[in-house]
């Protein structure tokens, strides 16, 4: 590549790294100003006096959390529906983008069955349905209403999405492999899925991301604090009480608890794992490619 | 977040009506069955013994109830749990009743939980609601009435703290003549003004009587440097948050933070609120020429640049007030539990002091007050036992003063409505004076346990107070003493004396709860109302758009409204 130096494309350069870190710092701030938050004293976090270091620097917040059994119960119950969920999309999302992907003439429910996958986006039954549907079931306060529930809920978009990878792979890839004998399964499993590794931790990030961040079913189908995923468990302490919906006695006892170091700290600990999860899977998106591998 | 939280409830509500038009068909037996039943029961009772209020059960009776916990509250000891603790062990011990928790959740979801718990008919045996959810949960046919069990089992003292002392109350909770729940009595739910008397001084002026004072004063905090830091960064008054309102309404007709109340009920207006119009009808009061005066002024103020510039902004005004920008809002009496323990954190003499101004045309102060109630605790029909939810109570207001706060913090006290005579602020106000000047001891006031709170004020003043104890500014308190004491009774000392001193010409909504028509209509009109007004006070509308408003609030269903608001004044 010949690199071009007149002064009109450095200033361009120069406009454009400006512009992504512009991009960048409004990522980042407000990450940054989190921590400052935890790393400050109460009445200067209750006065909004910090901006970007932390006023009257201490741990305290941290060493308050680690006192908290509840943050960390919750945590625990976030990896698992994390594991859980992440798990049982990998597993069905490609079982059912595989069949999708085919042609009405390979398999003739296709269209059938596509609507009805696409119905489920478009329209449900509510809140209320699905309360008493859970309850029926007597998945209130299991891991699996959150599992489940929240899983089916990502899963169509991530199956459209698995599904078009699946048809922009090469057609001969597929023939080639029916010639040499190949059934669906084997086509399925070793060629299309280790084709499809972008597509696969794209899907999971979704999930994974869904799963750590999704607080409402948390709320709905949980009756008791002790069961609460990690973001419900921060939800609802980080919430700004409205008044004027409650009682001045209760406001008398609750309005000197709030303190809003110990949530920034909070906050920031649930952010942790998923900033951890994303560089890892970022190396998959470079793989796959399946450049190549049929010549034309 | 908060509209996502807003359009859902809005959802639930809609779904609620839905699913309990076809539950109610098949209500109406059991409903009668049950009522036989217990009819039977309690004749049954009422021959072999007389109904005792404290009476402990034979055998062990269950009730599950619904609990806002707030996680941040973390009194318990280890090993207690919002389901077994001080409070359950004591209503264990004393009544045999085993309370259990069907839901908890935390103050900020609570209503959201009950909601959900109405429209799916998925009842705990008891619980607390709010006025909008026992509205919908009588004509849903989801309570029990209480006439029956409230008659034979409430306590003197409960009927005498009901019945007599907030009766306004309990007339809220009383149905075509029967008892349906059980009010919490709310504080007349006052605004003030809330200022900065250290900056007063420091400029050489007096708290401000009129909107002509009050306008020089807020001009004075903006320009004069009160913090004399060399810089313009102070402000002269505060403006609502970004979630708060300007003005309180006949819904959510209390506590509302760093609102104008004060300033509209100067010009005599009432926004948000049902009152009589001129020639004497039922009008909602943000319709009225008044609410247009009143607005054209803060308009002006806010053009000065007297009212903070990022009113409607800022997700938390209370920050400007903790870091000494602020000179003056608007707020109710308890502030010291608000945002002013922060604030002497930061700067230990800033001096808030609370007054009843400003005053109106013919120097009144013209505040208006909240709703009688806004909680109650209301029981399943589905439940046997009913009386038992009243036993509660009994013991509660009994025996509250003894439990140690410590070991528990008393909103673990299952279905708790928080009582006591309807003037309790105000009387501790006359007390801890008395007992200041010398002329009355704490033991003088030893025979008003209903004041649940009175001994411990009395107890701790002295600690927290300094002489002269007849001066009630910053310098002459000592809050480090005891930051607990001092933020009640700075609070009561400071915020509650003006509702003592002052003679005010209060003014109530001549209703209070939601009519037919509001259910659909409503949300748009109040959106309607909220976006016009912050429009025209930022200057981002003209006055007259006020004119506009009006024309559209009547034709958009308004008029409607108001018919039928005139027809339940009318009954």
């Amino acid at each position: 590549m010949v690199k071009d130096t007149t002064l009109g494309s450095k200033a361009f350069d120069v406009l454009i790294v400006a512009i992504l870190v512009l991009v960048a710092l409004t990522c980042i701030l407000p990450l940054w100003y989190t921590l400052a938050v935890s790393f400050s004293t109460k009445a200067a976090a209750a006065g909004g006096q910090i901006s970007l270091w932390p006023v009257g620097f201490n741990l305290n917040s941290y060493r308050q959390l680690l006192q908290d059994n509840q943050f960390f119960v919750s945590f625990w119950t976030s990896i698992k529906r994390v594991v859980l969920g992440a798990g049982l999309n990998l597993i069905i999302v490609p079982l059912m983008a595989y069949p999708l992907s085919k042609t009405i003439r390979d398999f003739r429910l296709r269209n059938v069955l596509m609507w009805a996958v696409i119905f489920t986006m478009l329209f449900n039954g509510g809140l209320i349905p699905l309360y008493l549907t859970i309850k029926k079931l007597g998945m209130f306060n299991s891991i699996w209403s959150l599992v489940l529930v929240g899983g089916a809920q990502t899963l169509v978009f991530n199956v459209i999405l698995a599904m078009n990878f699946f048809r922009n792979l090469p057609k001969e890839l597929d023939e080639a492999a029916l010639v040499d004998g190949a059934g669906p399964w084997y086509i399925l499993l070793k060629v299309y899925v280790p084709l499809s590794a972008p597509v696969l931790a794209t899907v999971s990030l979704f999930s994974i991301v869904y799963h750590w961040n999704e607080f409402l079913y948390g709320l709905v189908f949980m009756t008791r604090e002790q069961f609460y995923p990690l973001q419900t468990y921060i939800q609802q302490v980080v919430v700004m009480l409205d008044p004027s919906t409650m009682s001045t006695d209760e406001l008398q006892r609750l309005s000197q608890l709030s303190n809003r170091t110990l949530n920034a700290a909070k906050i920031f600990i649930a952010m942790v794992p998923v900033l951890v999860v994303y560089p890892f899977l970022q190396r998959f998106f470079i793989h796959g490619i399946t450049l190549g591998s049929v010549k034309e | 977040m908060k509209n996502k939280r807003k359009s859902m409830s809005a959802v639930a509500a809609l779904l609620t009506t839905a699913l309990l038009i076809s539950a109610c068909s098949s209500n109406s037996d059991s409903n009668t069955n049950a009522a036989s039943d217990n009819g039977g029961n309690q004749s049954g009772n009422a021959a072999s013994a007389p109904a005792d209020p404290f009476g402990k059960y034979a055998e062990p009776v269950s009730l599950a109830v619904g609990m806002k916990v707030d996680p941040a509250d973390k009194s318990l000891p280890a090993g207690d749990t919002p389901e077994s603790n001080q409070f359950t062990r004591y209503i264990k011990d004393n009544l045999n009743i085993d309370v259990t928790n069907a839901f908890t959740a935390s103050p900020t979801n609570y209503d959201q939980k009950v909601s959900l718990s109405i429209s799916s008919n998925d009842l705990p045996d008891a619980m607390v609601v709010n006025a909008q959810q026992l509205r919908n949960m009588y004509e849903n046919g989801q309570l029990a009435d209480l006439t029956e069990a409230f008659d034979q089992y409430a306590s003197p003292a409960l009927k005498r703290v009901l019945q007599d002392s907030n009766k306004r109350a309990m007339d809220t909770v009383t149905f075509d003549g029967k008892i349906m729940a059980l009010p919490q009595a709310e504080d007349a739910g006052i605004h003030e003004m809330w200022i900065r008397k250290d900056w007063l001084d420091k400029l050489g002026l007096q708290p401000p009587k009129t909107m002509a004072d009050l306008e020089k004063v807020a001009e004075a905090f903006v320009k004069n440097d009160p913090d004399g830091n060399g810089k313009a960064d102070t402000i002269g008054i505060a403006g609502p948050s970004s979630s708060g309102k300007m003005y309180a309404n006949f819904l959510d007709s209390a506590n509302n933070l760093y609102g104008f109340d004060p300033i509209f009920s100067a010009y005599g207006a009432y926004p948000g609120y049902w009152v009589k119009d001129a020639d004497g009808n039922p009008a909602y009061g943000s319709t009225l020429p008044q609410t247009k005066e009143a607005l054209g002024e803060l308009r002006d103020l806010y053009a000065k640049g007297l009212i903070d510039q990022q009113m409607a902004i800022r997700t938390d005004s209370g920050e400007s007030i903790v870091s000494g920008q602020t000179g003056m809002f608007f707020a109710p009496w308890w502030m010291g539990y608000g945002p002013l323990t922060d604030a002497i954190k930061q700067n230990p003499k800033a001096n808030w002091q609370a007054y009843a101004l400003p005053l109106d045309a013919q120097g009144q102060f013209s505040p208006h007050l909240s709703a009688p109630a806004g909680q109650f605790v209301v029981v399943s029909k589905d439940y046997k036992n009913p009386e038992s939810v009243i036993k509660l109570q009994n013991l509660l207001l009994r025996d509250e003063s003894k439990f140690d706060l410590t070991k528990g913090s008393i909103g673990f006290y299952p279905v708790r409505l928080a009582l006591g005579p309807s003037d309790e602020s105000e009387f501790t106000v006359q007390a801890v004076r008395d007992v200041l000047a010398g002329t009355k001891t704490p033991e003088d006031f030893a025979d008003k346990p209903e004041y649940k709170l009175l001994a411990g004020d009395l107890n701790s003043i002295k600690k927290v107070k300094l002489e002269p104890y007849d001066k009630m500014d910053i310098q002459y308190w000592n809050p480090t003493a005891d930051m607990g004491a001092w933020t009640r009774l700075y609070s009561i000392m400071v915020g509650v004396a003006p509702f003592v001193d002052v003679p005010m010409n209060r003014v109530s909504s001549l209703l209070y709860s939601q009519t037919n028509a509001m259910e659909t209509k409503w949300v748009n009109l109040k959106k309607m109302e909220d976006e016009t007004f912050l429009k025209i006070v930022v200057g981002g509308a003209s006055l007259d758009t006020f004119d506009k408003f009006v024309a559209d609030w009547k034709k958009q269903g308004g008029d409607q409204i108001t018919a039928e608001v005139a027809e339940a004044v009318k009954q």
